[in-house]
């Protein structure tokens, strides 16, 4: 996956690491992969990091992104096999699928 | 293979021994963090494989904490107190109950729906006026009658997984046609004998069953918020099993909490971050 290097402040809740984040010591403080949210952008504030790689989703073509889409689809159609056919149990379904399509954006 | 009864369930648990005084602690402090530090303190104090991770967790640098963290007190404050509580909590009953090697049991697994449904249930407490700090408790320990029925009866257990795997059909109908009984009440036997609150070892009866006397009532209670919590605990895959099955959501629970859309949506990324707090905890 292609990645970019930003600075902090341009980093927004969500994007994922693309690479390791290293203090002075060379010690991982976050691993490649990991999800920034609005506390650990913080937190790697205050412990002066200044610039972060992060993979570039919006570099992901429309087939690539329909892609993880119905995979994501799947997997909770996979996880609701056994839940019935109630109207309750499909509300449940749709507000969880909306919540993971928000997410990939 | 002789068939299990409920008794001989009831009477193993009599005869389990006394459970590890820190998490006896851990229950009569639910609702008094302040009280609560102190002894949870004290007990990490004396299991040192504990007292080492919390202090490495407090100590990552995620915590933003310049100077080094030396004292189990400070590590509760900084982690947080429920945090720490649930890290206490896993490691202290998965000593007490160690399944054996050959049942292939991943405790991991285990803990990462049980913090998963205790931070639901958290969640969802909060938003109907219930006790959220019984309400996670009660997520936490759901399962217990799982864990126990692996470690105390490996063999007939080891029947009702392996049954449920080839049929990949839910767990409780397949103990409850193998055993005749299911791992919630069972549980619920064990969570009395523990002397964990009424309404806690309700909600651990009744999760996959609840309000079973209050068809008509307009109030939820603490088994309708563990059940929802169960099931969007495995709906939002915090496990990560992969041959996790979502319950069937029973109407009557759902329709006594009456969340809408956006107030259940809002409570989602809250949950998943502090799951993947909570498990680093556990990982660590």
């Amino acid at each position: 996956m292609k990645t970019e290097h930003l600075a902090l402040e341009h980093v927004t809740p969500g994007m994922l690491l693309g690479g390791d984040v290293i203090d002075a010591n060379g010690a991982v403080l976050l691993a490649a992969g990991s999800a920034l949210s609005e506390s650990l952008l913080a937190a790697l504030g205050r412990r002066g990091i200044r610039q972060v790689e992060v993979t570039r989703v919006e570099q992901l073509s429309e087939s690539e992104r329909e892609a993880r889409r119905e995979a994501v689809r799947a997997r909770l159609a996979h996880l609701f096999r056994g839940a019935g056919e109630t109207e309750a149990g499909r509300f449940l379904f749709e507000v969880v699928l909306d919540y993971r399509m928000e997410q990939l954006g | 293979m002789t068939p299990l009864t409920l008794e001989e369930v009831l009477a193993d648990i009599r005869q389990l021994p006394s459970l590890p005084a820190v998490v006896g602690e851990l229950i009569r402090t639910l609702d008094n963090e302040s009280a609560g530090i102190e002894q949870l303190a004290e007990g990490i104090a004396k299991d040192q494989s504990l007292a080492a991770r919390a202090l490495r967790v407090a100590n990552s640098p995620f915590y933003g904490i310049q100077h080094k963290v030396a004292s189990i007190h400070d590590a509760i404050v900084i982690l947080g107190f429920r945090a720490v509580g649930s890290l206490v909590m896993a490691a202290s009953v998965t000593r007490y109950f160690t399944p054996p090697p050959e049942m292939a049991f991943d405790p991991m697994r285990f803990w990462r729906h049980g913090i998963g449904a205790a931070l639901c249930a958290r969640a969802l407490a909060r938003e109907v006026g219930l006790d959220p700090e019984a309400a996670f408790t009660a997520g936490l320990l759901h399962d217990i009658g799982v864990l126990m029925l692996l470690t105390t009866r490996p063999e007939h257990y080891a029947e009702v997984l392996a049954a449920r795997r080839e049929r990949d059909c839910h767990l409780v109908v397949v103990e409850r046609e193998l055993l005749g009984f299911d791992h919630a009440t069972a549980g619920a036997a064990l969570a009395d004998r523990w002397r964990l609150p009424e309404e806690i070892v309700r909600a651990v009866a009744l999760h996959h069953a609840p309000g079973p006397d209050r068809e008509s009532s307009v109030r939820p209670a603490l088994d309708d918020i563990v059940h929802v919590a169960n099931i969007l605990a495995h709906a939002l895959d915090l496990a990560e099993d992969p041959d996790a099955l979502v319950p069937s959501l029973d109407v009557s629970a759902w329709r006594r909490l009456g969340l809408d859309e956006s107030t259940l949506k809002a409570l989602l990324p809250g949950i998943e971050q502090a799951h993947e707090g909570y498990c680093a905890m556990l990982a660590a």
